[in-house]
């Protein structure tokens, strides 16, 4: 069971007063949320089973209200925290019940797209899905793909340098962000990078990616766009073990013939997908591999006559290629619907996000299936398996009592295996709260304080998105502060 | 605490350290700054260090590399060509092509400069294939960020955060890469051209590519063109004004600039780095003081107080 570190009873006090500045910065009385029925609206994220109501929600319309509310914040002492979509699974948006919720969703306009550059420029609210579609008659799209695409901001794969399906071949959010407006705490405003390749001194974009809203709030992202390739199909291949479909896409790894996505998922998950969505998925498999391949319609043949080899000669019992463009959107719908589909089959699931190397996939999954059996608990698998990112979901029931803190000890023995085997507690969703507590499987004490110093140096009162990331032991928080302060359904 | 050891004398012939925690040891007792050099091979740029220097040229070898992975770990003062070898045996290459600039660079030098090669735009820097390192902080600590595995997420990006810093922030002792199958590489030249070498000044240009046209007009000197214009080599016999300073150039056309070439009374008095926004500086600076709060790495090589 996660705690948070319990809300300043001296900033709970201000309320009143706080609200009051915050609506004279806004300028406008609807940008400030303060009836307890709509903050509810901002009490969780895609980790549902925690949920924490925030003190006060400021929708921001512009850069310069961030900047105002920030540096009131900063000014005043008072925890702020940015949102967009709240569509992580690492409970990345849960607010502390003493934080200000900087809302960036009414800033979601595509400002600029350059052909010539093959660059956007997109305000932090804009849906990742929707660059993609701005882009696509011009025959581009943006590469990284989240599962949530079609709600999760570019703002929030920015703080959490989001992955997906199809970064197996384009790479993460990292490798296509070429500048933000980054706004820090006391409201300065800096422009950072642009729409040339790399950048002048140092790398504060990577820096800035990935570090989970916690150095500053990005408000603009220049991103790189790539061409859509000519055409792209899927194969779907069924396989009567897990094991054997694991090797294979071990196998596909080992040739170096990257395919664009190779997605795995298992018996439970196929079972709930098919049910979901009807896409015609393999019932009588153990496991499947969803794996697209692209470009001229020639390379496509080729490949999909090695990666159909590949899946035969690893005992694939079912092969089915996508023939159109309408049987190709099945197979997808499918998979990006599997969360939800789990959803209908289980009253709760917690998913897990350890990647691991592609060669250990086999034994990995065995020793997966090992735990969730000894703790008695189903475990469906859906995963980016080609690049060993597994995504392991627990499934159990929130009403039976104290089931949560065994879901969360049954996962921290998963992460603890993919960590073993050479891999990371998180490949794409973040560490947020929910993998705070299992840093020091990867960090010692002095690698965790290094990352704490950056912090600190971007943020000295620790205000920005507190209670993430680091163990609260590990961010000074006195012990007798670390209450719970999580209402779970 | 214990007293801090004598200033070093070290230079790169002599390459002491052998393994990274003596190199460690050696920092956490400094009490002056150092430089810090792998192979040399750009030490023609930033301004002119004036400390000991410290060599990481002893801390060679392949630590561990997983050709069916496509990982490959090494000590950051391995030689690139010693990598190279390696990695042909396997039908393998690395990714991004750095510029050799005549020499033999070293693992570490070339991730801490993020100098790419003529296949950015496909196989990005040298910053988008660095899965993890190991590295010293201005305190003498020897830590790891990041891993062994393509998609990790877990914690602060800090071995993208020291590509690009030129050993300002820390000592790379260790790096782990992602490599690539031969097959996918398609054109391997990186090198400044030839062409504009003998020209006393020449800075290395990146720029939003659809100005490249516009600086073509108006730069009085030679100009080649790489990344189909997103990439641009600028020389210049003297900087007169702004429309012979590669830097001014670059800032105009929303790009950024690094003089790679220059003299060394140039280098004493100017920064080659791009000069940054007050906004960047500040943000700079936060960093600096982050991994090296006492300056003790490369002390101004870059930019003031950097």
């Amino acid at each position: 069971m996660l705690n948070m570190p319990s809300p300043s009873a001296e900033v709970l006090a201000r309320r009143e007063t706080i609200a009051h500045d915050l609506r004279a910065l806004l300028g406008n009385e609807a940008l400030l949320i303060t009836s307890s029925n709509e903050l509810k609206g901002y009490e969780t994220d895609g980790l549902a089973c925690y949920r924490t109501v925030p003190m006060l929600v400021a929708l921001a319309e512009t850069t310069e209200h961030v900047a105002a509310v920030l540096k009131y914040c900063n000014d005043h002492g008072v925890p702020v925290m940015a949102r967009g979509a709240g569509t992580s699974l690492a409970g990345g948006a849960l607010p502390q019940l003493d934080a200000v919720v900087l809302g960036l969703s009414k800033m979601n306009e595509i400002l600029d797209v350059n052909i010539e550059n093959k660059t956007a420029l997109v305000q932090a609210g804009v849906t990742n899905k929707n660059i993609s579609v701005a882009v696509d008659d011009l025959g581009l799209f943006y590469a990284p793909d989240p599962s949530s695409q079609i709600a999760c901001t570019i703002g929030g794969n920015v703080a959490m340098n989001s992955g997906g399906a199809h970064c197996l071949k384009y790479g993460v959010t990292t490798n296509h962000i070429l500048g933000v407006k980054f706004v820090t705490m006391e409201g300065e405003v800096v422009d950072i990078g642009g729409e040339a390749y790399d950048l002048p001194g140092y790398d504060l974009l990577g820096m800035i990616v990935g570090a989970e809203g916690q150095l500053g709030v990005v408000t603009e992202v220049t991103v790189r766009l790539m061409d859509k390739p000519e055409a792209a199909r899927p194969l779907l291949a069924g396989f009567d073990s897990a094991l054997d479909a694991g090797a294979c896409v071990a196998a596909i790894m080992a040739t170096g013939r990257t395919p664009v996505a190779i997605e795995f998922m298992d018996r439970p998950a196929i079972l709930a997908c098919e049910k979901f969505t009807g896409a015609g998925y393999p019932v009588e498999a153990q496991a499947l591999l969803i794996i697209e391949v692209e470009g001229s319609e020639a390379e496509i043949e080729e490949e999909l006559a090695f990666v159909e080899g590949m899946a035969r000669d690893h005992g694939a019992i079912s092969l089915r290629v996508a023939e159109d463009f309408a049987s190709a959107e099945n197979i997808w719908k499918g998979r990006k619907s599997a969360f939800g589909a789990i959803g209908q089959i289980s009253p709760d699931y917690l998913c897990m996000d350890g990647t691991i190397p592609v060669t250990k996939l086999p034994d990995v999954l065995e020793q997966i299936y090992a735990i969730g059996a000894r703790y008695g608990f189903e475990i469906a698998n859906i995963f980016h398996a080609g690049d060993g990112n597994m995504h392991p979901l627990i499934m159990y029931d929130s009403h039976q009592p104290g089931v949560l803190d065994e879901v969360e000890a049954c996962g921290a023995e998963i992460l603890k295996v993919c960590v073993d085997a050479g891999g990371c507690i998180t490949g794409e969703h973040g560490v947020g709260i929910e993998k705070r507590d299992h840093m020091p499987l990867m960090f010692s004490p002095a690698e965790l304080n290094q990352m704490k110093e950056i912090k600190r140096q971007f943020d000295p009162q620790w205000l920005l998105n507190g209670g993430k990331v680091f163990p609260l032991d590990e961010v000074g928080v006195p012990a007798d502060q670390i209450v719970p302060n999580r209402v779970s359904v | 605490m214990t007293q801090a050891a004598p200033a070093p004398e070290f230079t790169p012939e002599t390459a002491p350290f052998t393994t990274p925690e003596a190199l460690a040891d050696c920092v956490a007792g400094l009490d002056q700054p150092i430089e810090v050099q792998g192979a040399g091979t750009k030490a023609g740029i930033g301004y002119p260090v004036s400390a000991p220097c410290v060599s990481t040229l002893g801390l060679a070898g392949i630590t561990h590399f997983e050709p069916r992975e496509f990982v490959l770990g090494a000590l950051a003062g391995t030689r690139l060509s010693v990598i190279e070898a390696t990695l042909a045996e396997h039908d393998l290459i690395l990714p991004f092509d750095p510029p050799r600039f005549g020499g033999d660079p070293t693992l570490g030098g070339v991730i801490a400069t993020n100098i790419g090669g003529a296949e950015r735009e496909s196989l990005g820097a040298p910053r988008d294939n660095v899965l993890g390192a190991q590295y010293i902080n201005g305190k003498g600590k020897l830590l790891k960020a990041g891993g062994r595995v393509v998609k990790n997420v877990s914690g602060y990006d800090i071995p993208r955060g020291l590509s690009g810093s030129w050993g300002t922030l820390a000592i790379l002792t260790e790096i782990t890469i992602k490599v690539l199958p031969k097959a996918r590489a398609v054109e391997q030249a990186s090198e400044p051209p030839v062409a504009l070498w003998s020209a006393p000044f020449v800075w290395r240009v990146s720029v939003p590519r659809d100005r490249a046209k516009e600086i073509a007009k108006t730069w009085p000197g030679q100009m080649v063109q790489q990344w189909n214009g997103a990439l641009l080599w600028l020389a210049a016999d003297e900087i007169t004004g702004e429309s012979t300073d590669g830097h001014a150039v670059a800032a105009g056309a929303g790009g950024h600039a690094l003089l790679i070439k220059s003299p060394l009374s140039h280098r004493q008095q100017h920064s080659c780095f791009q000069p940054l926004s007050s906004g960047n500086l500040a943000l700079t600076r936060l960093l600096k003081r982050a991994f090296d709060p006492a300056g003790r790495f490369n002390p101004g090589r870059m930019y003031e107080e950097v």
